[in-house]
């Protein structure tokens, strides 16, 4: 029988309402299993580094990109790299395990030098490495079989230190330490323990405590976790200081305690729902709680600030930019300032911005609005070498076994091959990239200046 | 009044409502009885939080929106609602004309069937569909204006004239 769209509607809309429902209390205690599951399975006690992103900018100073390499120059081509001895300050740092056994730490000064290191690490275990921001640098925070945390300082000057873990009767217990999630502030290595419920922060140079107190474990502190700095900090993703020397401890009931990095004391606290994943940047702690991420104020009594409605993922992705991934859609920009939406990056990939360019962790460019820009071709991995370039890594698909490296203008799009190297695992600095081959430690440099 | 009275009384009072919303994004009355049990449940441990808020249903309608567009979440809604609660009786079957409706609203795009569905099931005009969206009035316009030139394409031979196209807002 004809009908027009109003009466096909209408009787949609009928329909739709001889849909029969629950009664409310289903949807009562139905919230109430929701609650008292996702309590359980929530974080016990989450301690977090709050971290500004070099300049918190508004979308109005937005600094303009430099001005791109000039597209007549050539390129430089990828070559190999010999080892010198530093003289300049230190810039760039990182390490590549050796087919040998041996960790070899890396090191890129300001004068363009390289410097290999080598480091026996045979009856220790890298944890993780943490750098530092501008000269400073931590090389690695080691675990020892004798209970005791190692870092390695690579400064001139300055020799390895340990901190032995203890628990309080005296005994060095190694798995008091969640050492993966032992960062650094700036100044002080910060290392928490599941245990004690204590957090320690170390001076990175000597080792010596700077402070040290304890958490409230009634939640059963477990983790520590430094909220990922905005990359690029600077180019290479270094860490930085906490925003105003702030830490966040999140406890698994929802409480809150901002604390200052320097001294270890709290400057303020409050109470929030038991959140599922939280992320502390700038001004704001973002809690995902029932698939609502909330922006609560950090550096003042307030009421949260609802973000967005859903399931999604939230990290630091640029300077004052949050990325929301949902994972059914494109990733959301959000000015951290403002809360606001700002742009969109491709669906589901690990992005970073830098000003008006969007940059995939896989060598694709694209602008605020999700129009592409360029793409380094095949699918691999990038690596930020200054605020308009991006080192690209692919797999040549025509050569198994070998990577083609090549560098990407996020000013014009325009994609240089530099050379080819093994594939095999890799650190990049500024101006190098140090390989671990099967013939032993190799390296590349790919740019002067 | 206590908490659980209140929400009883606002669950009342808007369930049908977000039900057809709910019902015009999925086409699939089942699914969209589970959507809006989901999205209650939700709103249940944060009441008195809503409750202060200016339109507590907008917040209901994003949650089923989203629930509504994500088929992995749709999948683990449907188990948590079933462990939680008998289920409400199963629907009656639909007449023809609204089978007929249901099959070309689901080759509509999710942002066209959603501005359609809050246009013709919930009354609400371009402004208030923007407001809720986050869109401009525009998109809002076009994404009506497409949606009814693709139902038509779809009903065709159905329909006894053709549905106007353009940007107007004619209800």
């Amino acid at each position: 029988m004809p009908a027009d769209l109003d009466e096909l509607f209408t009787a949609l809309g009928t329909h739709a309402d001889r849909v029969p429902l629950a009664e409310p209390e289903g949807a009562r205690r139905h919230g109430e299993r929701r609650r008292r599951r996702h309590g359980t399975a929530g974080l016990a006690l989450v301690l977090v580094a709050a971290v500004a992103a070099i300049g918190v900018t508004q979308l109005a100073d937005r600094p303009t990109p430099p001005a791109g390499p000039d597209p007549a120059a050539p390129f430089i081509p990828l070559r190999p790299a010999g080892f010198a001895p530093s003289s300049g300050d230190l810039r760039m740092f990182g390490t590549v395990p050796g087919v040998d056994g041996l960790t070899y730490v890396v090191r890129s000064t300001t004068d363009g030098q390289l410097e290999l290191s080598l480091h026996r690490f045979g009856d220790a275990t890298v944890v993780t490495q943490i750098p530092l921001a501008d000269q400073a640098m931590v090389s690695e925070v080691t675990r020892r079989p004798d209970g005791t945390l190692g870092v390695l300082t690579e400064l001139p000057g300055q020799g390895r230190w340990r901190f032995g873990v203890f628990n309080g009767s005296g005994m060095a217990r190694w798995n008091e330490v969640d050492a993966e999630h032992t960062f650094a502030t700036g100044v002080a290595v910060l290392v928490t323990s599941s245990e004690t419920g204590l957090a320690t922060a170390l001076d990175w140079r000597t080792g010596e405590v700077i402070w040290r107190r304890a958490l409230d474990t009634t939640q059963g502190l477990t983790h520590v976790y430094p909220a990922a700095p905005a990359p690029p900090l600077a180019v290479g993703g270094w860490g930085v200081d906490p925003a105003e020397h702030r830490l966040v401890a999140v406890g698994g009931d929802g409480t809150v305690e901002v604390i200052d990095s320097r001294t270890g004391y709290t400057q303020r606290a409050f109470t929030m729902e038991r959140p599922e994943a939280v992320v502390a940047f700038g001004e704001f702690l973002y809690a995902s709680i029932d698939d609502v991420v909330w922006a609560y104020p950090l550096d003042r009594a307030g009421e949260p600030t609802m973000v967005y409605v859903g399931s999604v993922r939230v990290r630091p992705c640029g300077a004052g930019l949050l990325c929301l991934a949902p994972g059914d859609g494109p990733t959301l920009l959000i000015d951290s300032a403002t809360q606001r939406q700002v742009g969109t990056a491709p669906i589901g990939r690990a992005v970073t911005v830098v000003g008006e360019r969007v940059v995939t962790d896989d060598g694709a460019v694209f602008d605020l609005s999700g129009n592409v820009v360029a793409a380094a071709p095949g699918v691999g991995w990038s690596w930020w070498v200054a605020p308009d370039r991006v080192l690209t890594l692919t797999k040549d698909t025509g050569n198994a076994g070998t990577v083609v490296v090549g560098e990407l203008s996020t000013v014009d799009g325009a994609w240089t091959e530099l050379g080819r190297i093994p594939d095999v695992p890799c650190v990049a600095t500024l101006h190098y990239l140090v390989c671990d081959t099967p013939e032993g430690v190799q390296a590349w440099q790919f740019a002067t200046g | 009044m206590p908490d659980s009275d209140e929400f009883d009384a606002f669950y009342r009072g808007t369930a049908q409502r977000l039900l057809r919303y709910a019902y015009g994004l999925t086409t699939d009355a089942a699914e969209a009885q589970d959507l809006v049990q989901e999205a209650y449940a939700r709103a249940w441990p944060r009441w008195r939080r809503l409750r202060g808020y200016g339109d507590p249903e907008a917040w209901l309608r994003l949650v089923v929106t989203r629930l509504a567009t994500d088929w992995w979440r749709r999948s683990k809604v449907r188990r948590d609602v079933a462990a939680a609660q008998r289920p409400p009786a199963p629907a009656p079957p639909p007449d023809e004309n609204v089978v007929l409706l249901i099959q070309a609203l689901r080759t509509l795009s999710p942002a066209h069937r959603r501005a359609l569905t809050l246009h013709y099931l919930l009354d609400r005009s371009v402004a208030q569909i923007a407001a809720e969206t986050g869109a401009s009035e525009g998109t809002v316009k076009s994404w009506l204006a497409r949606g009814r030139t693709t139902l038509a394409e779809q009903l065709g031979p159905y329909l006894d004239e053709p549905t106007p196209i353009g940007g107007s807002d004619a209800r």
